[in-house]
């Protein structure tokens, strides 16, 4: 029998029973908005924080001399550090290389002082290379004009009760062993997402720390990819001309817990995913099962005067399709509706997170993958579970289901 | 050669332990064109023979031939493709589908069948103008009337052109006017186009249509005359 007509046949059947196939429909669609909404906002903050931790933070790779990044030890600077900047910069998927001294020391104010990290900078290379410039709140980037600018985040400018132009002195190791100190005035103040990274990190320019340390070789060559997919191949490059007693470390080394949290966010999304399935999957079985026993006699009849088994389960199947596609379509249409008004107008996500590096308002985006994981998943698995009752059909006795 | 012929056929149904010989060594052939009914008490039979003659039940012992071909010996496929193509099937409760339409009712097994659209639309059309439901193509069964419904099912049984139509009980829910008017359908169909039908009743006035009446007891004929 022709496909079209038992799609037909299992279109009319759908509405006998409209109050039971409309709330089946009804649970589908919410599940599936819900999910869809949930999971693209899961994976946008996921997304979102990550990309603001690699573009602030670390960039795609960095190099450094072994040891450094477990121990910031002042001495830990990279060997022919000339020669390999000029070689990385010639590798191709190389977009930016920038070169930073890190230096922990004091940050003091004449009212509060604060121990953290000092980030030595080139501007002109920094400022290709990292995003922090979107976050200044207020002053603006380093640059090579003025003598010893300093950005300090707003949170330090908090704590140190210090304003755009204050003077802060910054105290250091010296390469000699001496403590040295320095004044610097404040040209920025950025506010990023990640709190850590806020309350632990000022920058100078790369020169004047430099002359304040005695240490001229960097620590650190932050490396920004024209391409961030192609990490490995770029990797691989780079890696084969790697002077000795230096190492090479991706974003996924230098930020294992982000890394680790999108893994996380993949296995939260497949598990809520099952979880939709099955109620969905046990409630279309339920309905199967109620459609078998109440059509027993019509399923008997349409099998007595000569539609094959298979034709019969194919139309129990297809109203169950067409029952799950209203509902997995419904649900989608709704579910990128919330998500084009958040993505509009933004979700307000506890400011509380900052510890976490989650910014407080999120505009998430439709994920297309996620989409099709969804849909596909947990229209599959429905079906699979419908299949139990429907399968029942196969078996069924005419003499006895026609005296019914 | 009869159309039907079925040779020392026996059926036993197994219940909770118990044992039924609902058909119990017949004997019988049913010849093109007959107008046949099978009468006897409830509990006789009746149903059992009539599933078995239309494959819609396997025998115990015996055979049930149709066209030479032995129904109980087919596989479930080609036991279920040979009622579509060979055998015509009436109810005692109409057992129409209730989503289709009296048209599509009658279109049905043609459509089973692969039949083109026109040629099963055409066909079908016909009937239902024949049978005086020209004006209720496109209505469904549940607004028709019972009587009405057992007629769209009666077209629909014979619109595949098959070889025989057996009606169980065709008329036990249907009144006395429509009980006369589905026999006087059936009879037309049965004289004009030769239709051959086999069907059963404990109605006595259903009984006195038929050309030839089969009494049937406890599994068993008890008389067979033709009237
Ligand atoms: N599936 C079954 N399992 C057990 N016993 C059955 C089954 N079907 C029929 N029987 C028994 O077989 C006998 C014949 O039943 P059948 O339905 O063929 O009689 P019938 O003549 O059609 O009766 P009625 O006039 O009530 O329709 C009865 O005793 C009945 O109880
Ligand atoms: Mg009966």
């Amino acid at each position: 029998m022709m496909n079209r007509t038992l799609n037909q046949m299992a279109w009319r059947n759908i509405w006998r029973n409209k109050t039971r196939s409309l709330v089946f429909m009804g649970a589908a669609l919410l599940g599936f908005a819900v999910a869809l909404f949930t999971l693209n906002t899961m994976k946008a903050i996921a997304a979102q924080r990550l990309r603001d931790a690699i573009n602030v933070q670390t960039s795609d790779v960095q190099v450094h001399r072994k040891g450094f990044v477990d121990d910031h030890e002042l001495t830990y600077t990279l060997p022919q550090a000339d020669a390999l900047i000029t070689r990385l910069r010639q590798t191709s998927g190389v977009a930016v290389v920038a070169k930073r001294l890190v230096v922990n020391g004091v940050v003091t104010a004449p009212d509060n002082n604060l121990v953290g990290e000092i980030k030595g900078v080139v501007p002109r290379d920094e400022n290709r290379l990292s995003v922090l410039g979107d976050f200044l709140v207020e002053g603006g980037p380093l640059t090579d004009d003025g003598r010893s600018p300093i950005l300090i985040s707003r949170r330090t400018a908090d704590k140190l009760h210090v304003r755009l132009k204050s003077k802060l002195v910054i105290t250091v190791k010296a390469a000699n062993g001496d403590l040295a100190g320095g004044v610097f005035r404040v040209v920025g103040i950025f506010a990023t997402p990640s709190t850590p990274f806020d309350e632990n990190t000022v920058l100078v320019r790369y020169n004047d720390l430099a002359a304040l340390t005695g240490v001229t070789a960097p620590h650190e060559l932050a490396v920004k990819l024209t391409n961030p997919s192609q990490l490995a191949e770029v990797k691989a490059a780079i890696n084969a001309g790697m002077p000795a007693g230096t190492q090479l470390d991706d974003w996924k080394v230098l930020l294992p817990e982000l890394f680790a949290f999108d893994g996380f966010i993949n296995m939260v999304g497949i598990l809520f995913t099952l979880i939709i399935s099955l109620g969905l999957g046990f409630s279309l079985m339920n309905t199967m099962n109620m459609i078998v026993a109440e059509r027993t006699r019509e399923l008997g009849m349409l099998r007595a005067i000569g539609q094959s088994r298979w034709s019969v389960f194919r139309m129990l199947i297809a109203e169950c399709v067409l029952m799950m596609l209203i509902g997995a379509i419904g649900g989608v249409l709704l579910g990128t509706v919330f998500i084009g008004l958040a993505a509009r107008y933004g979700i307000r996500i506890s400011e509380g997170l900052g510890m976490l590096g989650i910014r407080p308002v999120m505009y998430p985006t439709l994920d297309p993958a996620l989409l099709f994981v969804i849909l596909g998943l947990a229209t599959l698995l429905t079906l699979l579970i419908s299949l139990v009752p429907a399968s029942r059909i196969l078996r069924l006795n005419l003499a006895q289901a026609l005296k019914q | 050669m009869p159309v039907i012929d079925i040779q020392n056929l026996s059926k036993v149904h197994a219940a909770d332990g118990l044992s039924v010989n609902a058909v119990n060594g017949v004997n019988l052939q049913i010849g093109a064109g007959e107008f046949t009914a099978i009468v006897g008490a409830s509990g006789s039979g009746k149903t059992t023979l009539l599933n078995l003659i239309g494959g819609i039940d396997t025998p115990s012992g015996g055979e049930v031939l149709i066209g030479g071909r032995s129904i109980g010996r087919m596989s479930e496929t080609e036991r279920t493709a040979f009622r579509r193509d060979h055998i015509g099937f009436v109810f005692q409760n109409y057992n129409l589908l209730p989503v289709l339409t009296a048209l599509e009712n009658v279109e049905f097994v043609m459509e089973l069948q692969g039949q083109p659209v026109t040629d099963r639309r055409n066909r079908a059309e016909t009937l239902l103008r024949q049978i005086g439901l020209g004006d209720k193509l496109n209505v469904r069964p549940g607004k028709l009337s019972g009587g009405q419904q057992q007629r769209v099912a009666v077209a629909r049984a014979l619109a595949h052109r098959p070889q025989f139509v057996i009606a169980d009980e065709p008329t036990a829910n249907l009144d006395s006017k429509s009980t006369a008017d589905l026999l006087t359908l059936m009879e037309q169909l049965n004289r004009q186009e030769g239709i051959t039908f086999l069907f059963s009743t404990h109605d006595s006035r259903v009984m006195e249509k038929a050309r030839r009446v089969i009494v049937f007891n406890d599994g068993m004929i008890q008389s067979d005359t033709d009237q």
